[in-house]
């Protein structure tokens, strides 16, 4: 048992690290890498991640509170459309070839990767303007980033990023900070679905946690002295390798 | 008036630290073998982490009361009516890979 639980607390906490470090919750990572190397059906691993998630964008939230790098009120109203998209994704999933859907978005989010990558080098704006066109567009590219985590079960940094830095020109430092307190909402229900249904070990998710927190403090802090530049370049490549897994799962291999 | 910076600052970090602390200590109970004390000292661990996360929801929205933030407090109401449907209606995780 205490290999499992050191391999779990290992984990979870490079996860978290990096997670808390680029905006996102770290569960593509968490995900195979409990099923491949500690056993874990998805089911268990997905109800794992979602606890440590939950951890772990908490602590990174308080570090970029701090640093008043949380801007709440887009925050809350991208949340909001992005719960809405996926309540209605997740019911639209019977209509839609989730097959093919993945290579779309697979294409989009490689697309997305491309501009995070080139643009890495481009001067940050100074501070977050936001025009009533602007919201529109957040708004509109969050409903269609819930509806698709609702159909494929993707996550939400993942696609918030994208739409807070490259659609809603947010300073990448501030897009990480507002991202993760967006995850914060969006995991707790769940993972609290999760564990009413029992499908957490009470041991295993309290290594999880922990080993998220640790991971989160110290990767939301990293994430203040790298360059922004350095974020953006290892976002984008995060989300190229992510774009490709869906995109070979999209064309039917077992990912 | 920035309530929310407080809140995080005292209150989820406190919350947040508190449930760790106990999930750390309900791991040593496990340790010297008293299983069932064990289950219910992490039970606690886990419900403190699950109601933190509330705590800056519900802050932001006494904020806006006060401020008068329509668009904030529409806003904040439509998230925890979804929270309260997903959890009690729908039941499931409509973010199961959430990352």
């Amino acid at each position: 048992m205490i290999d499992v639980l050191a391999l779990i607390f290992t984990i979870i906490m490079g996860s978290a690290m990096l997670g808390s470090m680029i905006g996102v919750g770290g569960g593509f990572i968490i995900v195979p890498l409990l099923s491949i190397f500690a056993g874990f059906s998805v089911k268990e691993a997905v109800a794992l991640s979602l606890l440590s998630i939950v951890a772990n964008s908490l602590s990174a939230t308080i570090v970029y509170v701090r640093e008043r790098l949380v801007n709440f009120k887009l925050g809350l109203l991208l949340e909001t459309s992005t719960m809405l998209g996926a309540v209605a994704g997740a019911n639209l999933l019977l209509l839609i070839n989730e097959f093919l859907l993945e290579i779309i978005f697979g294409l989009v989010l490689i697309y997305a990767s491309y501009r995070m990558i080139k643009g890495a080098s481009l001067k940050e704006p100074k501070e977050l303007v936001l025009s009533v066109k602007k919201k529109l567009y957040g708004v509109s590219a969050s409903f269609l980033a819930g509806l698709s985590s609702g159909m494929l079960g993707i996550g939400g940094g993942l696609l918030k990023m994208p739409i807070l830095v490259l659609l809603l020109s947010t300073p990448t430092r501030i897009a990480i900070g507002t991202s993760v307190f967006m995850i914060s909402i969006t995991t707790v229900t769940g993972a609290y679905i999760h564990f009413s249904n029992k499908l957490i070990n009470f041991y295993y998710g309290a290594v999880a946690v922990i080993g998220a927190y640790l991971g989160a403090q110290i990767g939301s802090r990293l994430s203040l002295k790298v360059e922004t530049i350095q974020l953006k370049r290892i976002f984008g490549f995060v989300l190229l390798f992510f774009s490709v897994i869906m995109i070979l799962r999209g064309c039917g291999v077992p990912i | 008036m920035n309530l929310i910076k407080y809140a995080y600052k005292y209150i989820v970090k406190s919350l947040l630290l508190a449930s760790i602390s106990i999930l750390i200590l309900g791991l040593v109970i496990y340790g010297l073998g008293y299983n069932d004390l064990c289950i219910n000292v992490l039970e606690l661990g886990y419900w403190i982490l699950f109601v933190t996360p509330l705590i800056p929801v519900l802050t932001l929205f006494i904020e806006s009361l006060y401020k008068k933030d329509m668009e904030m407090m529409l806003t904040i109401s439509i998230i925890l009516v979804a929270l309260i449907i997903n959890i009690y209606f729908i039941g499931f995780s409509y973010l199961p890979f959430s990352g």
